[in-house]
C-alpha cells in the first residue's frame, strides 16, 4: 500500500513535469513563430511604411507581454498575446506589400501618361 | 403599517431592477464593436472575392469573440480575441487592395504594350513615308534632267518659242542647265534687235491654282533677270506667268509633271507672241488649251487629269493645298 502511494505521488510528479515541459515548448514554439513572422515583415521593408512599423513596434511589445506572461504561468492569456504579436506583424507584412504595388500601379500611370503625350 | 408598504415595495423594486440588469445582454467592449464593422466591411466589399480565405479567417475570429463575450463578457480575453479579428479584417482588406493594384499593373501592361506596338507601326509608318520621299526626290531629279535634255524649240511664223527652262517643284531658282540654255536665248534676241519677247512661266497642277500662278510669275520674272543679266534690254522682255494652265505633259507622272514645270520664250516679230502658240496640249488631255478651265483650287472640286490610264485615284501623289509642294 505504501508502496502504490509512493507510485501515484512519482507519476503525479513525473505528469506535472511533462504538461509544464510541454507548455514550456508550446510557448518557445510560439515565440519562434512570431519572431519569424516580424522578421519576415522588417525583411520586407514594412519600417519604410509608417502604419506597418507601428504595427511591428506592436508586435514585438505584444511578444514580451506574452513572454512574460507565461514565464507567470498564465499560458492561455500568453498564447492570446502571441497571437495578437503575430497578427500584427503578418498585417504589417501585408501592408508593406500593398504599398508597394500600389506605389508601382501609380508609377506605371504616370509612365502611361508620359508615353501618351509623347506618342 | 404604511411605512413597512413602502418598504417592501421599495424591496421589490430593487429585487426586479437587479433582475432586469441581470437579464439585460452585457454591453460589448469598443474592440469588439470595431472587430464586428471592420469585418463588414471585409465581408461586403472586394474582399470577399478576392480572398475569400482571409475573410473566413477572420470569421472565425469574430465568432471566437462574440463566444468569448457571452461568456465573459468586457473581459481580457474578448478584447483579445476581438482584436485579432480586426487584424485579420484588416489583412483580408489589404490583401484585396494588392490584387487590385496588381491587376491595374496588368491592365496598364497591356496597354503600354498596345502603345508600343501602335508606336512601332507608326515608326514603319514615318520610314516608308521617309522612303518615299527619297525616292520622289531621286525621281523628280532623273525627270527633270529627261526634260532639260529634250528641250523643245519650235519655229512658228516669224518667230522662235523655246521650251526648256525647267524648275524643281515649288522653286522659281534657274539650273546651271537653264542657266546655259538662256545664255543661248539671250544671244539670238541680241541678234535680232527689232524682235520681241514673251516668257512664259508655268507650273504642274499639283497645289493651290493662284500660288500656282504667283509661282509661274515668279518663274517668268527669274528668266526675265536672268535675260536682262546677260544683256537684253528688259523693255523687250516681257513676262506673264500662266499657272498650271497649258500643260505639255501629264500631271499624273513625275515625269510629266517636270515637264510642265517651265518656262517658255518666244521670240520674234509677231503682233502677239503668247497667243500663237506653236506647241500642242498635251496629247493626254482631253481638252485643248483653248477650252480648258482654270481647276477650282478645292482639291475636292477638282476633276482628275483625265487620259492617263490610272486617272485621279491612282494618282501617286495626289492634290495638296501648297502650291507645287516641293519633295523634301
Amino acid at each position: 500500500m505504501h508502496l502504490l502511494e509512493r507510485g501515484i505521488a512519482m507519476w503525479v510528479v513525473a505528469a506535472s513535469g511533462v504538461a509544464c515541459g510541454s507548455a514550456e515548448l508550446q510557448m518557445s514554439g510560439r515565440q519562434h513563430q512570431v519572431n519569424q513572422a516580424i522578421w519576415t515583415a522588417e525583411q520586407a521593408g514594412a519600417e519604410r511604411d509608417a502604419r506597418s512599423a507601428q504595427l511591428l513596434e506592436l508586435a514585438r511589445r505584444e511578444m514580451m507581454d506574452a513572454r512574460s506572461t507565461a514565464d507567470n504561468g498564465d499560458e492561455r492569456n500568453a498564447a492570446l498575446l502571441f497571437d495578437r504579436a503575430e497578427a500584427d506583424s503578418k498585417l504589417a507584412l501585408q501592408i508593406a506589400r500593398t504599398s508597394a504595388e500600389q506605389e508601382k500601379a501609380r508609377r506605371a500611370w504616370e509612365e502611361l501618361g508620359a508615353a501618351h503625350s509623347y506618342f | 403599517v404604511k411605512k413597512n408598504r413602502s418598504l417592501r415595495f421599495g424591496a421589490l423594486g430593487v429585487v426586479l431592477g437587479s433582475v432586469a440588469a441581470a437579464c439585460q445582454p452585457a454591453a460589448p467592449s469598443s474592440e469588439l464593436v470595431t472587430a464586428r464593422r471592420v469585418y463588414d466591411q471585409a465581408r461586403q466589399g472586394a474582399a470577399a472575392e478576392l480572398d475569400p480565405a482571409g475573410v473566413q479567417d477572420a470569421q472565425a475570429s469574430l465568432q471566437a469573440a462574440e463566444a468569448v463575450h457571452e461568456e465573459a463578457p468586457g473581459s481580457n480575453r474578448e478584447r483579445n480575441h476581438a482584436y485579432i479579428a480586426i487584424r485579420k479584417s484588416e489583412l483580408a482588406l489589404s490583401r484585396a487592395r494588392e490584387a487590385t493594384a496588381l491587376d491595374e499593373q496588368e491592365r496598364i501592361a497591356r496597354a503600354q504594350g498596345a502603345e508600343m506596338s501602335q508606336a512601332a507601326v507608326l515608326r514603319a509608318e514615318a520610314e516608308l513615308r521617309q522612303r518615299e520621299r527619297e525616292l520622289g526626290a531621286v525621281l523628280e531629279a532623273v525627270a527633270i534632267a529627261a526634260a532639260e535634255s529634250g528641250a523643245m524649240m519650235a519655229q512658228e511664223e516669224g518667230a522662235v518659242r523655246v521650251t526648256g527652262v525647267f524648275f524643281e517643284a515649288g522653286s522659281d531658282e534657274l539650273s546651271p542647265v537653264a542657266r546655259k540654255q538662256l545664255d543661248i536665248i539671250a544671244n539670238q534676241i541680241e541678234s535680232n534687235p527689232e524682235a520681241s519677247t514673251v516668257i512664259e512661266g508655268f507650273t504642274d497642277a499639283r497645289g493651290d491654282e493662284t500660288q500656282n500662278l504667283e509661282l509661274s510669275q515668279r518663274r517668268a520674272n527669274a528668266v526675265r533677270e536672268y535675260l536682262s543679266s546677260r544683256g537684253v534690254d528688259a523693255e523687250r522682255l516681257e513676262a506673264v506667268g500662266l499657272g498650271e494652265n497649258y500643260p505639255v505633259a501629264s500631271n499624273t507622272t513625275p515625269t510629266g509633271r517636270a515637264t510642265n514645270r517651265r518656262v517658255e520664250i518666244a521670240t520674234g516679230a509677231g503682233p502677239d507672241l503668247s497667243s500663237a502658240r506653236a506647241l500642242p496640249p498635251h496629247p493626254e488631255d482631253d481638252a485643248p488649251p483653248e477650252e480648258r478651265e482654270l481647276e477650282p483650287s478645292d482639291p475636292s472640286e477638282r476633276e482628275p487629269v483625265k487620259g492617263n490610264d490610272g486617272d485621279y485615284p491612282d494618282d501617286p501623289q495626289p492634290r495638296e493645298p501648297d502650291a507645287e509642294e516641293p519633295s523634301p
